[in-house]
């Protein structure tokens, strides 16, 4: 009879231990492996993931204004400034806080895209206007300011600007919105503030026109100009308006010099067609110089004058 | 020299002497041979008693996707001993005492049954284990699985089994897929179709339908709330139709999804069973002002179809 309990050492146990040993560990890394694998339960849970795209911005329409009468074109300002503005909504579908930077430009169409800022050409702003919209999470209202100097190019493309924001998010994608503007041509004169001829003698007249007197260019256009004058008061009498002459020739004769006269009589009156003072076209970020060019008077004394005398000159810029 | 040959042949006749008595087997004492023939007791077994190892109790609580530990014990009892049994077997399964084949479904098997310990010369007790898959057929017999041991003799008898009935208890375990992934997707733009495939598995032993819930999805910048995330069990159902998720379940029948219908797995092998799965189908909506990686939590419970 055969007892099971019976446990006999042979040659061949120490290789079914080792057998049985390794069967168990493998059985007991199976056994983990499935565990780890299933990871289940009467609820259960799985991770609902998605990456949200980048959503290139998008800029509505844009209005750029003057900002002082809110119109449709810029009117410089002679020899100053002006303000003018461009307003757009943009738009991310990510959040308006992806969009990074809004940045503007204004440019006349004859420059194109203006890859730098100049006073007659192009106008930068890098840190445009950003404000939320109440209940909109992916739109901001933007804002670029400009301030525009007098001598803005009114001549190419017959006025037209552009104005452009374009709206940067993180990724580096941009979008842009332009509109269009005018700005407006601006005749603009300044003139040297005092003419003084000096000492004269009563009873004699200049023989040539050799005091300089400058006249200057504080629009965006070619200018010519006209002229005349209010008699002038001395201590002892009056000199009327017509001993006071000019002419766009140094040393040119008294005689022959344009004198003036108390009004202006015609559109054509006293204008100095040939003046053609240039507007400043240089292409510069500096506040721009006003150009200028001479001219030259002369001056008669009547007889039974004395003392000091004053009058006034009255320019007007017109177009060359 | 004359002792020498007296010893010898006293020797002799010793030796000679025995052989005699051997053959004639007389003596002044002598004894007869008595002899019987003991013949083969068949083996007994008493009731079985089957109970789940890890708590036991006398029901199987399956573990979900995995295997639970049974045992069936017993005592055989062989009168010409307890090592006149050779062998011990066991089965435990939904067909009675002695189910064949062996199957992780319905039928399980032990031929190498533990003789314990001696209870006397001619009784032993005897344990036979099982591990039992999560799968175990629960429907059948009402739940009730029987465990049967029989002891084997050398002359190759068998005993009457020694049985038991114990309850399969019925397992609900649901498994997901660990991710559910929509890719790259932009903001403001819903999708038109569910068309997002998340496998749902059953580790249990009965057919399951689920409930589900979400928590919204929290992004780089913004969050999507869950009402965006939607699911289906048709593929390509619009967007617009499906259900969409809310951060709690209201009751009962919240996120329900009735009709999903997962068998368990109920094919008999003796492989380790794979859970059965069915795809559900979903679709995201992103709203605008969302950006970067987002993240939530879908929450499945397992319900009883």
């Amino acid at each position: 009879m055969k007892n099971s309990n019976k446990f006999t050492i042979t040659p061949v146990t120490p290789f079914l231990v080792l057998l049985v040993f390794a069967l168990t560990i493998a059985l007991f890394m199976r056994g983990g492996e499935v565990l780890t694998a299933l990871s289940v339960s009467t609820t259960n849970s799985s991770a609902a993931t998605v990456n949200i795209t980048n959503s290139a911005p998008t800029c509505g329409a844009m209005t750029c204004y003057d900002t002082d009468d809110a119109a449709d074109y810029i009117k410089p300002v002679g020899g100053g400034q002006r303000y003018a503005k461009c307003n757009a909504t943009c738009n991310d579908e990510n959040g308006w806080g992806n969009i990074q930077n809004y940045t503007g430009q204004m440019y006349n169409a004859g420059s194109g895209n203006c890859p730098a800022a100049y006073n007659t050409n192009c106008y930068l702003n890098a840190t445009c206007q950003n404000t939320t919209i109440a209940g909109n999470d992916t739109g901001q209202y933007v804002t670029c300011s400009y301030l525009f100097w007098y001598n803005a190019d009114n001549t190419s493309q017959t006025g037209d600007w552009t104005g452009r924001i374009k709206a940067g998010d993180i990724p580096g994608t941009e979008a842009t919105a332009t509109d269009t503007i005018d700005v407006q041509a601006l005749l603009a004169i300044g003139v040297d503030s005092t003419l003084s001829f000096g000492s004269k003698s009563a009873g004699t007249n200049d023989t040539t026109l050799l005091k300089l007197h400058n006249l200057y260019n504080y629009g965006n256009v070619q200018m010519d100009f006209q002229v005349n004058g209010s008699a002038m008061t001395c201590g002892v009498g009056t000199i009327t308006a017509e001993y006071l002459k000019v002419s766009l020739t140094a040393g040119d004769t008294f005689v022959s010099g344009y004198p003036l006269t108390a009004t202006l009589s015609g559109p054509a009156s006293s204008k100095f067609g040939l003046y053609n003072l240039d507007e400043n076209v240089t292409t510069t970020t500096q506040p721009p110089m006003a150009p200028n060019k001479s001219t030259f008077w002369g001056v008669g004394i009547p007889p039974a004058r004395s003392g000091n005398c004053q009058g006034t000159i009255w320019f007007a810029a017109v177009l060359s | 020299m004359l002792m020498v040959i007296a010893a010898a042949l006293f020797i002799a006749l010793l030796l000679r002497g025995g052989e005699v008595l051997t053959a004639l087997a007389v003596s002044t004492t002598n004894s007869s041979a008595a002899t019987v023939n003991i013949t083969t007791a068949q083996s007994t077994c008493e009731p079985a008693a089957c109970y789940d190892a890890d708590d036991t109790t006398n029901y199987i609580d399956l573990v979900a996707g995995d295997l639970r530990y049974a045992k069936c014990n017993t005592t055989c009892n062989n009168n010409n001993g307890w090592g006149n049994m050779m062998n011990y077997t066991g089965t435990i399964g939904t067909s009675g005492s002695d189910c064949t084949p062996a199957d992780n479904r319905n039928c399980y098997q032990n031929n190498t049954c533990e003789n314990t310990s001696a209870v006397n010369i001619t009784a032993q007790k005897v344990t036979c284990s099982y591990l039992i898959w999560y799968n175990a057929d629960n429907t059948s017999q009402s739940g009730s699985w029987t465990g049967g041991i029989t002891a084997g003799e050398i002359g190759g008898s068998v005993s009457v089994p020694a049985t038991d009935t114990i309850g399969m208890q019925e397992l609900l375990a649901l498994g997901v897929d660990a991710v559910l992934s929509f890719g790259a997707k932009s903001a403001a733009v819903n999708d038109t179709v569910t068309a997002q495939s998340h496998n749902i598995y059953n580790y249990g032993n009965i057919q399951m339908d689920f409930q589900v819930n979400g928590s919204a999805m929290t992004c780089v910048v913004g969050t999507i709330a869950a009402e965006y995330l939607k699911a289906s069990l048709s593929a390509a159902t619009s967007y617009s139709a499906a259900y969409p998720m809310t951060a709690s379940l209201g009751g009962p029948d919240s996120g329900k999804f009735n009709s999903f219908n997962l068998n368990e797995n109920n094919t008999a092998t003796t492989q380790i069973p794979s859970a059965t799965s069915n795809p559900t189908y979903w679709g995201l909506g992103v709203p605008s002002g969302v950006n970067g990686n987002c993240q939530g939590t879908i929450w499945f419970a397992a319900v009883a179809s």
